[in-house]
């Protein structure tokens, strides 16, 4: 095996490992139930779980560009992602959360502008999916920014490697979610397709997952602005 | 009032209170002036202790050489952080339980947000909960490195023992 295919085989195990502890769990469960919510449509969950990963990469890539070239020092923005990232990250999951149940009316509170505003985060979709990979991952708790910070970074060093490396690594962070969405996708899709018969369905996933959202969104808040978990 | 309007003002309210506190929390600390704390007189027991324990083991090290074992934690701490602790503790104290007792090999947990041990931060370009194993010769620090696979081996209780173990052991005099 070449060097450097040991280097991705270490960079993907790292990812995974990232991806399978304990800590970014909450943000693996609300990713899998935002794009899950489209069961209906076994395509778009596929590609949910594509540009998920897409998000997730190029997080981890341009943040190992960015330490590499030496612009920023390892021990600022692994504090700094550690320090806020996470503490963002609670009360925006609670706001998004109240758009996909649209609980939330702004610009006036005309008629249907809430319901609106609410379909317009449920059809952020695809996009959406995008996006939770870009923030999720620079959600950095200790054991992540120890594997990405400490392992990755290290190895992208040692291989001489900006972007494949740290590309292999996101990607193995995303493993889980991924998984989720393929086995949606084509496992499942005649059951998704059978469950959207019953006209309601997107109706109730969209709220579980507002639901979902609010819940880890409090459970962000309580672990890391008020510290009491 | 609808109970879908009590929702959603109650988790408003949460919101809005959980930023609130976010800011004033980061006020506070950002006003907190770092030579404060470290200037003040220690003013309990343990501080005192805690410092008596520092001249000793300057003395112990000023004779000749002795690896320190440090665990440095900061912000919030996690269940992986603290089993990483407890094992490295475990590691020490079952491997190196004479060295311990006479002082040449110390364990040293450390708050790295406490002011006077911030400049361990840049020291060692701490990122994350960190063990570092450290050489002192005649007092001076000689050679120190961080064991960054801790984290890989949270999982396996025999292999971090052993691997911490290996590294101090690699850092005793005569070896």
């Amino acid at each position: 095996m070449g060097p450097l295919l040991i280097g991705a085989a270490s960079a993907l195990w790292f990812g995974i490992l990232m991806a399978i502890s304990p800590c970014p769990m909450a943000t693996n469960v609300a990713a899998i139930s935002y794009i899950g919510k489209r069961l209906g449509s076994p395509r778009q969950v596929l590609l949910g779980g594509v540009l998920y990963t897409v998000g997730r990469t190029v997080a981890y890539v341009g943040l190992a560009v960015v330490i590499l070239a030496g612009l920023q020092s390892i021990p600022r923005v692994s504090t700094f992602l550690q320090d806020y990232m996470n503490k963002v990250l609670g009360p925006l999951l609670i706001v998004v959360g109240l758009f996909l149940l649209e609980l939330v009316k702004f610009g006036g509170g005309g008629p249907g502008v809430g319901e609106k505003l609410g379909k317009k985060v449920e059809g952020w979709g695809l996009a959406g999916a995008l996006a939770l990979g870009v923030i999720f991952a620079l959600s950095f708790c200790p054991i992540s920014a120890a594997l990405f910070f400490g392992s990755l970074i290290s190895l992208a060093v040692k291989y001489n490697s900006r972007i494949l490396l740290p590309g292999v690594f996101g990607v193995g962070t995303a493993l889980p979610v991924f998984a989720f969405a393929v086995i949606i996708g084509l496992g499942v899709g005649s059951l998704g397709a059978a469950f959207h018969k019953l006209q309601k369905f997107e109706w109730w996933a969209r709220r579980v997952t507002g639901v979902v959202f609010i819940l880890v969104g409090i459970y962000y808040c309580l672990e890391y602005i008020f510290e009491i978990l | 009032m609808k109970p879908k309007t009590i929702l959603t003002v109650v988790i408003l309210a949460f919101v809005a209170v959980a930023v609130g506190y976010l800011v004033v929390k980061e006020v506070r600390q950002a006003g907190t002036p770092e030579t404060a704390a470290a200037d003040a007189a220690p003013s309990t027991a343990a501080a005192l202790t805690a410092e008596l324990a520092v001249e000793e083991e300057e003395e112990t090290a000023a004779l000749g050489g002795q690896v320190v074992v440090y665990y440095f934690y900061f912000g919030k701490r996690c269940a992986t952080c603290l089993k990483i602790e407890r094992y490295t503790k475990e590691a020490l104290e079952r491997g190196f339980a004479e060295e311990l007792a006479e002082g040449s090999v110390l364990w040293k947990p450390t708050d790295a947000d406490l002011p006077q041990n911030r400049h361990f931060k840049e020291d060692y370009g701490l990122f994350a909960k960190a063990v570092i194993v450290s050489e002192l010769r005649a007092g001076e620090e000689a050679r120190w490195k961080s064991l960054t696979k801790i984290w890989q081996l949270t999982g396996d209780r025999g292999l971090f023992i052993k691997y911490i173990q290996d590294e101090v052991r690699a850092y005793l005099p005569g070896e």
